[in-house]
């Protein structure tokens, strides 16, 4: 059947009001705001707990925010804070972090040093990684479940040298650090693939969306990880 | 409600696209098209969990269905997800707006002191009632913009 002239209509009015819709942010990559949505879940979470520093704001205060990976670079925004141990702490995001063999981007991430500008921080100074996916299409969600996997077992918290040149990590080997794989898809769909997470401790986390009943028990979870800093 | 097919789809979308020139929207397209295929496939070979992306409710109207779901994902959540960063935001000393920078140096920016956040939740109002109406056009009575959106 072609669509009637009411349901051409209907959307048309629909993107009409979008297009002037107070704050809305027309992205070209809307992943890179779903992650800057997920680094703001963690920075409120962590505020709960922390009094958090912004750095590398421009002179007209503007927050840069990073959309691509790369190592440690201060000409981009993240946040500073002393946790009760007088540890310095930084959230960052979109960091390579150096695993046993490999350098591999963590999105949304917390590291307990501070490290100098040009620097791939190591694996064992990660204490908070999130991967962050705004599905395009559900399906391609497989395929980025073991990205996930590959990069989470080269920081895991232990390798072994099996056959060389470079130690390889495992899953196996457990891990030092607070992870998810963290999506808007729904909770009831790709089951399995969360199954596939979970039996790697690696804590898919569906349906992260503003204001529902899971993003409401991923920040507990966040904030009860922020009061243990 | 018969089903919408997916050449009737490409060419609305299009139309959009011409029209508003959002470049989400061509995102949408090739997003909605994959999983409407990729259903249709797993409905020929029987895949449990691919034959779950629809619910019982619209396994007649897939990509109607794909389509909406889309829509409420990109569109609504967006302005959402917007709303909540500048809410964050501006608890933060001397922040008064974000780049959001690609590799390229080219940034999309967000207000955070001059954000209305009134005004972004009455549009999100106005932009659910248009949702819902699109939804009526396309699958009838059998649409529910409340159930669809899980709103409270």
């Amino acid at each position: 059947m072609a669509l009637s002239i009411s349901v051409d209509q209907a959307i048309d009015k629909f993107f009409a009001h979008l297009k002037g819709t107070s704050g809305y942010l027309p992205v070209k990559a809307p992943g890179n705001r779903y992650e800057l949505f997920i680094y703001s879940l963690v920075h409120n979470a962590l505020s709960k707990y922390h009094t958090l520093k912004p750095e590398g704001l421009s002179a007209t205060g503007q927050f840069r925010f990073k959309a691509s990976p790369t190592f440690i670079n201060n000409s981009f925004s993240y946040f500073s804070f002393n946790g009760m141990s007088r540890t310095n702490y930084e959230l960052r995001n979109g960091i390579e972090v150096k695993g046993h063999a490999l350098e591999h981007e963590i999105d949304v991430c917390i590291f307990n040093k501070v490290h100098p500008h040009g620097e791939y921080p190591l694996y064992s100074t990660l204490i908070f990684g999130l991967e962050c996916k705004f599905y395009k299409d559900a399906s391609s969600l497989k395929g980025e479940a073991r990205k996930f996997l590959g990069a989470m077992s080269d920081l895991s918290a232990d390798s072994d040298l099996i056959k060389g040149p470079q130690p390889a990590g495992c899953a196996h080997f457990g891990f030092s650090f607070f992870r998810a794989f963290v999506t808007n898809v729904s909770s009831t769909r790709r089951t399995r693939l969360q199954d596939f997470l979970s039996s790697y401790h690696l804590y898919p986390k569906f349906g992260i969306e503003p204001g529902t009943g899971h993003t409401h028990s991923f920040s507990a979870a966040i904030e009860n990880f922020a009061s243990s800093l | 409600m018969p089903e919408i097919i997916p050449d009737d789809f490409d060419d609305v979308m299009n139309r959009m696209s011409a029209r508003h020139g959002l470049p989400e929207i061509d995102q949408l397209r090739t997003a909605v098209r994959t999983d409407y295929f990729e259903f249709i496939r797993a409905r020929a070979i029987p895949v449990e969990e691919l034959n779950n992306m629809v619910p019982q409710k619209y396994l007649d109207t897939p990509l109607a269905y794909f389509m909406l779901s889309y829509f409420a994902g990109h569109f609504i959540n967006s302005v959402r997800e917007s709303r909540y960063i500048a809410e964050q935001f501006r608890n933060v000393a001397g922040v008064t707006s974000i780049a959001i920078i690609d590799a390229n140096e080219q940034s999309e920016q967000l207000p955070v002191t001059d954000f209305d956040v009134e005004q972004s939740i009455a549009d999100e109002r106005t932009l659910i009632k248009l949702f819902g109406e699109i939804g009526k056009e396309l699958l009838g009575e059998k649409f529910n913009v409340t159930d669809f959106l899980s709103l409270p």
